[in-house]
């Protein structure tokens, strides 16, 4: 592990990023928990992927869509930095392969979030395709990599491990039925939610993976 | 006046067959064809100065695209910090999407005439089986005021207000385009500010207003056809 406290900062993936996790040497950002949201439902089976996923939006702060609405969407109201916005597209490099292509920008509003927030981008290493955990026969991805950005204090941060553990395209809109959950192991940081903002949409792949 | 000798009721059935296949599209190739997406923070077109901070331009045929800046800044125009605009999107044989975002924080506008802690700007269309369509939710301000008044509730989209000495902004304005079936695209425009001075008369009264400038701050569009 590699944390310093000058100006810059680079962590080390895998196990180390475990540890760091584990010395919890930073506030909890919200919305806290690591584990996976429980949804209810049943999986539906996963495995190799052969679809693509993009999307862009909004997620709002936990339950806003599970009975804490504010306004129809599950927005915050216009008092609350509690959001995250994001826009991504990834894929794996052929049909049924894990290889990955792909990008995906991901920015943190709240304050209260690790170092008063942050934007990061990541670039996808890894993609493949989870059960619905909702049960509701959403077509999911699942992808993994390294990135880098800057926390709202200046501060910047590289080769950091991300995990998008699930993002589900229900339905269109995407607004109150597609979903998406960030991690961000060395930031302590993860967020899941249904989309108040966007869309996530699968499309098939050819027979090149484009 | 050609005549056509099909020698066989082979070439009969094979000469229909064609006929037929020339005039009917696959259903596949009659869906979306592109997407179009675009998504910057800032714009400024006044006193003499035209600037804007770096812009998404998504590819006709989809992709990724990013345009982003810590800080811009015009003086006396606008301020802002943490600009991120970001689109995305996909064009398949069965469906389309395009998502556009931009966001910033810290924004000050003529000098605090508006301000807000956080702009965001969402532009989503996309396009199935089932027709097409667009939204600009998620879109919205934290700690929006204007004219020195804190407005508390969400701005309803093409919300028109004055701003003394400068001219007007419309907030939250969203332009449509499309016609929902083959079709769907959606401009956001968070805050647009049109600066304007007067027209006098010959007796030095106000007989007009003309448009001298404009601010565009968080900005994103999406598209599908």
């Amino acid at each position: 592990m590699h944390m310093r406290h000058a100006n810059h900062f680079t962590f080390v993936p895998g196990l180390v990023a475990a540890v760091l996790f584990a010395a919890s040497c930073r506030d909890a950002a919200a919305p806290g928990s690591l584990e996976r949201p429980s949804f209810g439902g049943k999986d539906h089976g996963g495995g190799g992927a052969n679809f693509r996923l993009t999307g862009g939006g909004r997620v709002d702060k936990p339950g806003a869509n599970l009975g804490g609405a504010e306004d129809p969407t599950g927005k915050n109201t216009p008092d609350s930095r509690d959001f995250a916005t994001f826009g991504f597209q990834a894929r794996p490099s052929g049909s049924g392969s894990t290889s990955p292509s792909g990008h995906i920008t991901w920015v943190e509003h709240n304050p209260n979030a690790f170092g008063g927030g942050f934007t990061f981008h990541g670039r996808v290493t890894s993609f493949d395709a989870p059960a619905d955990h909702r049960g509701e026969g959403a077509v999911c991805g699942r992808f993994s990599g390294v990135g880098s950005g800057r926390l709202r204090n200046g501060v910047p941060f590289d080769n950091v491990l991300f995990i998008v553990d699930h993002a589900c395209d229900k339905a269109e809109p995407g607004v109150r039925n597609d979903h998406i959950y960030m991690i961000i192991f060395a930031l302590n940081y993860d967020r899941a939610g249904i989309l108040t903002g966007g869309n996530i949409q699968w499309h098939k792949l050819t027979g090149n993976g484009a | 006046m050609l005549k056509l000798k099909l020698r066989t009721p082979g070439m009969f059935a094979l000469a229909t067959l064609v006929a037929l296949g020339a005039l009917t599209l696959p259903a596949e190739r009659a869906m979306a064809q592109s997407v179009g997406g675009k998504a910057f923070g800032t714009f400024v077109n006044a006193s003499g100065v035209t600037a804007q901070s770096p812009v998404a331009a998504l590819p006709e045929t989809g992709g990724y695209a990013l345009g982003e800046a810590q800080t811009f800044g015009v003086p006396n125009t606008v301020d802002a910090q943490w600009l991120t605009a970001v689109t995305t999107g996909d064009v398949d044989n069965r469906k389309s999407n395009s998502q556009s975002t931009s966001e910033l924080e810290a924004v000050s506008v003529l000098n605090g005439l508006v301000s807000a802690d956080n702009v965001t700007a969402i532009a989503s269309s996309y396009r199935n089986a089932a027709g097409a369509g667009s939204n600009a939710d998620g879109s919205g301000f934290v700690n929006l005021v204007v004219n020195g008044v804190p407005v508390t509730t969400d701005v309803a989209p093409n919300t028109r207000v004055t701003l003394p000495g400068a001219g007007y902004a419309v907030l939250n304005e969203q332009t449509r385009t499309g016609d929902g079936v083959t079709s769907s695209g959606i401009t956001v425009n968070m805050i647009h500010v049109v600066l304007q001075q007067p027209i006098l008369g010959l007796l030095g009264q106000v007989t007009g207003y003309e448009q001298v400038g404009e601010i565009v701050v968080g900005s994103a569009s999406s598209r599908v056809n």
